[in-house]
């Protein structure tokens, strides 16, 4: 195994530049870091020091503008925006930092949704998972979001990264 | 809960539920279009077949077998033979034609010349069974003087009134028919007469006359024989179906040159114009209509593509693909147009029937008299419903309804992922 394979995430120089107006504005500049699996890893810095950015390019949402990214082993500056797309599904968990969550959508189905995306046949198992995790914060699972995001916005906001497969890398933007 | 399979649509389906004003002001647009297509459809449809009709029962029928040559020469030498109008007798009896039949008539017609001590006029002569062409023929419904032929009648004729007038003659007046005989000869008949007709089409009352068929076959030497057999079916559109038989049928008359199987599109090719002329108006009319409705669609879809960036870029963050999210906006698309067109097609097959079942009174634009392609329009149009046209005009609905979910659509799959997340609106 070599040393991109080694890690759940990489980054080799990684630079992002967003073209504006007038100048370009260096949103990431030549970042290296490597994260071991079931590494936990803060990164602090003061507003507008890249730091939600490099997590987007860690998760796949965005693209750099130079350098390299690797997450499992994978190479996603040269990924389709499809295989982007399977392995923001299958491998990365997002923690958003507002609730995101799809408003046609109750609360339960919005936890469900990356499990139906992934094709997880028998989902029994996890609803009853989530009526009891419902019990439990004494509301209804049939809830819209809205009241749902009201009321237990945190719950919710953790409750669909955790129902994937576990992901090799979780990313929590605050 | 949802299930993989359907999340697509039923995320479509809650979103058109979430959005309602919006779906609701598209939808009313597909609804008042759908309708209008069904009615114009049903309007359109129902005047060509009183067109069809009417030239049908003028002229040779829904369906006309002939002698190959006869139709551009109308000389009594290119009359079918006798083995040929067996053999089409026989075709006439056979399983997917004796069902659509409602009349067959034996017509002997050819060119000739009307005289009298006043002048002379080139005539169209048909000679008829009096009761077998009663039946057939709504001429004997336009009498204006006189009579129509009956069985017994031997010199008796059967003439337009703009012959009457040209020729000065009066209802008892005798005159002369001159024609080819059978043998090439020039023969003339002596006539009376019995009934005078006004059918609305100059040309018409100008030139047709009908005369017993046996004395026309006597007078020209033919016998028995006929130029045209003359099918009325039940409804045009059994035309297609019926003359595919017949021709199977009578393969080996009409390869070896003894007959024609000819359909009123070929027998009257100005009213086959007519008719493609109007219904290519009509899709014109359709294809602007549905034009501006399309791009309202476009319009709407956009707009919410454009006010719901940051939900497709979340979906997109959560795992779907630029190709599913592109497939979510035209699933809306879809359903929307698919449902409200489906209320527009009832609502337009409802009002049209609940009010204009009677038929649409255009009186008010045009006289009864008002005529073309050989043909006289009745002003009173009765609508024509079919399932084949719902079904086209569902599935044209529907190509609208995905053709303008596809711009919207391709703008979801570049929408920039991280861009979205930060959107706010």
């Amino acid at each position: 195994m070599n040393e991109h394979n080694a890690a759940a995430v990489r980054t080799e120089e990684v630079w992002k530049i967003f073209e504006q107006e007038a100048e370009e504005v260096q949103a990431v500049r030549g970042v290296s870091l490597t994260i071991e699996p079931g590494e936990f890893t803060a990164m602090a810095g003061p507003s507008g020091s890249g730091k939600t950015t490099l997590l987007n390019l860690i998760g796949g949402l965005t693209r750099s503008t130079r350098g390299g990214v690797w997450v499992a082993g994978q190479d996603l500056t040269t990924m389709s925006n499809r295989n982007l797309a399977r392995m923001r599904l299958d491998q990365i968990g997002f923690i958003f930092q507002a609730y995101n969550l799809l408003p046609v959508l109750t609360a339960a189905e919005n936890a469900e949704f990356p499990l139906l995306l992934q094709g997880v046949d028998n989902l029994k198992a996890w609803r009853t998972g989530v009526r009891a995790s419902c019990r439990a914060v004494n509301s209804s699972e049939s809830r819209s979001f809205a009241r749902w995001s009201a009321s237990r916005p945190w719950y919710w906001r953790m409750s669909r990264p955790q129902t994937s497969t576990p992901p090799l890398a979780m990313l929590f933007s605050k | 809960m949802l299930s993989r399979e359907t999340s697509i649509v039923r995320l479509a389906l809650r979103n058109l539920r979430r959005y309602a004003r919006r779906s609701a002001l598209t939808a009313a647009a597909m609804i008042v279009g759908g309708a209008l297509m069904i009615f114009s459809l049903s309007i359109g449809d129902g005047g060509h077949e009183d067109w069809i009709k009417s030239g049908a029962r003028m002229g040779s029928g829904h369906i006309s077998i002939q002698g190959p040559g006869f139709k551009t020469t109308r000389k009594i030498e290119d009359r079918l033979s006798s083995a040929a109008r067996a053999a089409a007798e026989t075709a006439l009896q056979q399983a997917g034609v004796v069902e659509h039949i409602v009349a067959v008539v034996p017509q002997l017609a050819i060119g000739g010349l009307a005289s009298s001590t006043t002048g002379a006029r080139p005539a169209q002569i048909i000679g008829v069974d009096p009761i077998a062409e009663a039946e057939f023929s709504m001429l004997d419904d336009k009498l204006v003087e006189g009579r129509y032929l009956e069985p017994d009648d031997r010199l008796a004729a059967y003439i337009g009134a703009g012959m009457l007038e040209a020729l000065d003659l009066r209802l008892g007046s005798r005159f002369v028919l001159t024609a080819q005989d059978a043998d090439g000869e020039i023969s003339g008949q002596l006539v009376r007469v019995v009934g005078v007709f006004r059918s609305g089409v100059p040309e018409i009352d100008q030139a047709l006359i009908h005369m017993p068929f046996a004395t026309a076959g006597s007078w020209l030497g033919s016998g028995e024989d006929v130029t045209t057999i003359a099918v009325l079916v039940d409804r045009s559109r059994a035309v297609p179906p019926v003359t595919r038989v017949l021709r199977r049928e009578l393969f080996d008359e009409i390869e070896t040159g003894q007959m024609d199987v000819l359909t009123w599109r070929e027998a009257s090719p100005e009213l086959d114009a007519a008719v493609r002329i109007d219904d290519l108006g009509n899709y014109v009319w359709q294809g602007i209509m549905f034009g501006i409705i399309a791009l309202g669609i476009v319009n709407t879809v956009l707009m919410s593509v454009m006010y719901r960036k940051r939900e497709f870029g979340l979906l997109q963050a959560l795992g779907f693909t630029p190709r599913q999210t592109g497939s979510l906006v035209i699933t809306e698309g879809v359903v929307l147009t698919a449902i409200s067109g489906l209320f527009g097609i009832a609502l337009g097959l409802f009002l049209t029937w609940f009010f204009f079942r009677e038929g649409l009174d255009f009186s008010f634009t045009w006289d009864e008299d008002w005529s073309f392609g050989g043909i006289a329009v009745d002003p009173i149009i009765i609508p024509m419903f079919s399932a084949r046209r719902v079904l086209q005009s569902l599935v044209f609905i529907l190509a609208i309804g995905t053709l303008a979910s596809l711009y919207p659509a391709y703008r979801a799959t570049r929408i920039d992922v991280a861009e979205a997340m930060k959107f706010e609106r």
